[in-house]
């Protein structure tokens, strides 16, 4: 009776290799979630993430921003209008990182806006726990490449704790998106 | 027996690194608190500070600068002397903590609050500190012991920091409190 063959160890290492990506590449890989794969909410609807609960209350076009801090004559913006309240024990900075949108060809995800707290026109630097605010995104567009209507989407953005920074006890991962709006320029 | 005596003395280190472990704080960099009562002059290596009044209210007249000072929650204005004791300071860092909650300074007073500090070492300034809370926040347990940090500056580990203890339940909300820039008060 001829023994049987023993699988050698190095077979062993490639076959589990082969199911990991496999499993990986099954799942979508190890690129990025791209925009189109994050789940969708509605405007007026709040989405709650790590560190604050979110409302985008409505996107439009407009002549100026909302305290004409950065109007310039040519140009067109388009605005955001956020309500966020942090629902952290410590007041958090998330609010200039918090939204994106995407505008075919005219805006990018990585264009960051200028962002206004609505009281006053300042900077929202800081929010504090339980108290809502409500800011203004902008984004400077040339005249008439955005249209009332023209299709938009716009992203929430979270960051987490990074226990690995050298350099801060509380430093934060790069924002990433977690959901989106997708819906239509107003007026 | 020497075999014995080497069990028992590994155990022993064990149960003394134990023991160690156990004891040592794990927040070795907080700052240190340096407490004090409203009126009381407290002093920190960087500052000299006197909290004069603490006040709730549900807006500030701005007497300086057209600011919308009305907000969903409440004001809490804190009237302050300080006086650096090396350097220029900014106390942009300072927190107000009801139990496990923490509220940073308001910016909404801009550069003529008691935040910044123009003047260097030996010159006293007088003015307020806003910060904004949720009116919840009044109801809060720890809000019978509030904690005011004038803190002054952006790293205040193991550094000492000025502290008040505040009962905010005791507390009138005024309707509105007039808030002007921060001063050299005279005779300082």
């Amino acid at each position: 009776m001829a023994a049987r063959r023993r699988i050698p160890w190095w077979a062993w290492v490639i076959g589990c290799v082969v199911v990991a990506v496999g499993t990986v590449a099954a799942l979508g890989g190890f690129s990025d979630v791209p925009v189109q794969k994050l789940p969708t909410i509605e405007l007026g609807e709040t989405y709650s993430t790590n560190e604050v609960d979110v409302t985008v209350l409505g996107v439009e076009l407009s002549d100026g921003t909302p305290f004409n801090h950065y109007t310039e004559d040519g140009k067109e913006y388009v605005n955001v209008e956020v309500e966020v309240t942090a629902t952290t024990d410590a007041p958090t900075l998330i609010a200039g990182d918090l939204i994106r949108v995407l505008l075919e060809g005219v805006i990018d995800v990585d264009e960051r806006p200028e962002p206004d707290e609505l009281r006053n026109g300042t900077y929202p630097a800081t929010l504090q726990p339980g108290l809502p605010m409500r800011i203004g995104y902008s984004w400077e567009v040339d005249a008439g490449s955005v249209k009332v209507g023209d299709p938009i989407v716009i992203g929430i953005f979270a960051e987490y704790d990074d226990p690995n920074s050298a350099i801060f006890d509380d430093a934060k991962t790069p924002p990433v998106p977690v959901v989106r709006i997708v819906t239509e320029v107003g007026s | 027996m020497n075999r014995l005596a080497g069990w028992a003395a590994a155990i022993g280190v064990l149960g003394v690194t134990a023991a160690v472990v156990a004891v040592t704080p794990t927040d070795m960099t907080t700052s240190i608190e340096v407490r004090g009562e409203v009126g009381q002059l407290i002093h920190s290596r960087l500052a000299d500070v006197t909290v004069l009044d603490v006040r709730l209210t549900h807006r500030l007249d701005v007497t300086y600068d057209e600011v919308d000072g009305t907000t969903d929650g409440v004001w809490v204005v804190v009237d302050a002397v300080v006086t650096p004791n090396l350097e220029r300071l900014s106390l942009g860092d300072s927190i107000l903590r009801i139990g496990g909650t923490t509220y940073g300074v308001s910016d909404i007073l801009g550069i003529d609050d008691l935040r910044n500090q123009p003047y260097g070492a030996g010159i006293t300034l007088q003015g307020p500190l806003v910060f904004e809370l949720p009116a919840s926040a009044l109801e809060a347990p720890g809000a019978r012991s509030a904690t005011i940090l004038i803190t002054p500056s952006a790293d205040s580990r193991l550094d000492s920091v000025p502290v008040v203890v505040v009962d905010l339940t005791a507390l009138e909300i005024a309707p509105s409190i007039d808030i002007g820039v921060a001063f050299v008060p005279e005779g300082t």
